[in-house]
């Protein structure tokens, strides 16, 4: 892990100033998208209260951080759509608050919480991880977070408990892809970790980026972050978490089995069927330049190698 | 009472062009404000984007194209007469699509490009719909239609592959249901029906 750094060392403030005049500058866009938005579809009170009394930033990176205008506006969730710039135009109306999370299973302390519950106790971090999307792009976001090990461990799961599942809202009225004719996939969408990976100090339940808490668009109130697996691990929107005993199912491997699995480790020495995993385009592009760099083990965060000793990540059921 | 929008003769044939070429029109406004360095719809991965676009408004126009001579023969629009121009537009599409993945997504690396070609079935789909199109484009001159003569229908018939080839291609694509890939399987399955329908009916006219 990087050294504890200042905030102000690693996250430049004009990255703040220009996600600020990005928000003033494009009213007159964004307020022609997000027409009729309410005062319900803003965050709560108490997380702006929470992100502004400061955190720390405890993973730097000397990598251009992807700026929030991009991060933003190119955004895969289904729920919203399948396009990329869907979920910003479509999610205005999103309510995240109040929100609560239902966590059971094989653990001492189940219960339906508040997130007020889940994130007020929690020390937020700042943590600026590379985000590598199946789709061979990937982007550098600085999240806002705490560490999944933390709320699990106050969970107390039981030694029956041997993976985690992660469901994301059902609520059709929300979401325009849950109740068209013919949805992309299954919902509600879920995920699912092994106990050690849901452990893993890299592993994050973000509640914000960029400084401020998180954008409907891009999984608020709450999702999770695990940098060395593909993006669509990093389920959004959490409503459920449940500590289970055998490996849950994940819903892009249950839609097409032959291009997804249940660990989605970054692999550049593993293709998809259909399009090289050997380099990504970080985005943005400069200009109409294509970035494209070659793609990392484990997405760089070889830290985690020890998690899949023994097993053989190109055969099928691993990837 | 039926109202009758009826466009002066000499005004159509230009308004079949700018409806073609809108979508390169847009889209190449968005390319060069993103040049430019503004900040657009298409600047965080521009590669990804305007290769769905150009594939969208390719396999769209193609579609359109075979469907001149059904729309005259079903409802009496005389529309044929423009299919050779919206046949070359969508190759233009075409080439765009080719391009942009060479350029944007493959960073103009011409050894990727091969790779990616065989390497990939849906991508050499694509580029055989591609070379099946490419002698239409170059025999679409009317010296050429009066010097093939009867070969130049026999040789036109490749548009069918080629359509069928480029859906496939779409359809082989699609990451979840994807409603755009539905249609334009469903739009080239009907296409191909009527004229199936139609060839058997002369056919059967003719054994009789
Ligand atoms: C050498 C030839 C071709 C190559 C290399 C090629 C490559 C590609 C690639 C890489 C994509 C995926 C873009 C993405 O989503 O990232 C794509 C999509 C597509 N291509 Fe092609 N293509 C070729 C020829 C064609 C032809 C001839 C047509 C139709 C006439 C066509 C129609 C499409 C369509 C409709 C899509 C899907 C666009 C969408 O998502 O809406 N392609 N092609």
């Amino acid at each position: 892990m990087a050294d504890r750094l200042t905030e102000n060392d690693v996250t430049p403030k004009h990255i703040y100033l220009r996600r600020r005049e990005f928000m003033a500058g494009g009213a007159a866009m964004l307020g022609a998208l997000t027409l009729g938005r309410d005062a319900l579809a803003t965050p709560a009170d108490w997380m702006q209260q929470k992100i502004g009394a400061g955190f720390d930033t405890t993973m730097a990176t000397d990598e251009r951080i992807t700026p929030f205008e991009d991060a933003s506006t190119y955004n895969n969730y289904f729920e919203f759509g399948t396009g990329k710039s869907d979920p910003v135009n479509r999610s205005g109306d999103f309510r995240t608050d109040p929100w609560s999370v239902e966590i059971g299973g094989h653990c001492r302390n189940p219960g339906t919480y508040a997130l007020e519950d889940i994130v007020q106790p929690k020390d937020l971090e700042e943590r600026i991880y590379r985000l590598r999307c199946v789709e061979a792009w990937s982007m550098v976001i600085p999240w806002l977070g705490f560490p999944l090990a933390s709320l699990i461990e106050r969970m107390e799961p039981t030694s029956d408990a041997k993976y985690v599942r992660f469901e994301t809202l059902y609520d059709p009225d929300q979401y325009p892809n849950q109740r068209a004719w013919f949805p992309a996939m299954d919902y509600p969408y879920v995920e699912g970790l092994r106990m050690d990976e849901a452990m893993h100090p890299l592993t994050l339940m973000a509640v914000g980026m960029y400084g401020e808490a998180l954008p409907n668009q891009n999984g608020a109130p709450m999702r999770l972050v695990v940098p060395w697996k593909y993006g669509f691990k990093s389920i959004k929107a959490i409503v459920k978490i449940e500590f289970v005993s055998e490996q849950p199912a994940n819903s892009w491997a249950v839609m097409q089995p032959r291009e997804y699995g249940f660990y989605a480790n970054v692999n550049p020495n593993v293709d998809h069927p259909r399009w090289s995993q050997a380099t990504e385009r970080r985005l943005p592009s400069t200009g109409l330049q294509a970035n494209r760099i070659p793609t990392r083990m484990f997405n760089g965060y070889e830290e985690v190698a020890h998690l899949y000793e023994g097993m053989d990540l190109t055969r099928h059921r691993y990837i | 009472m039926s109202v009758q929008i009826s466009l002066p003769q000499p005004l159509r044939r230009p308004l079949v062009h700018v409806l073609c070429a809108l979508p390169l029109l847009y889209w190449g406004w968005q390319t060069v404000l993103t040049a430019q360095g503004q900040f657009t719809v298409i600047s965080t991965d521009p590669g990804a984007v305007l290769a769905d676009k150009s594939g969208f408004w390719a396999i769209n126009l193609l579609l359109a194209s075979l469907a001149l001579t059904p729309l005259q023969r079903l409802f009496r629009l005389r529309w044929v007469r423009y299919r050779r121009a919206v046949g070359l537009w969508a190759f233009v599409y075409v080439l765009t699509h080719i391009l942009v993945f060479y350029t944007l997504i493959l960073g103009r690396d011409l050894a990727e490009f091969w790779h990616e070609v065989v390497e990939r079935p849906y991508i050499l789909l694509g580029a055989l719909a591609a070379l099946l199109l490419l002698p239409l484009v170059l025999t679409s001159t009317q010296a050429a239609m009066r010097l093939l003569k009867k070969r130049w229908q026999q040789l036109h018939y490749l548009v069918y592959p080629a359509a069928i080839l480029a859906v496939i291609h779409q359809l082989w694509q699609v990451k979840s249901f994807e409603i755009g890939a539905v249609i334009h399987t469903l739009v080239l399955v009907l296409l191909l029906g009527l004229r199936l329908h139609w060839w058997l009916r002369s056919a059967r006219r003719r054994v009789s």
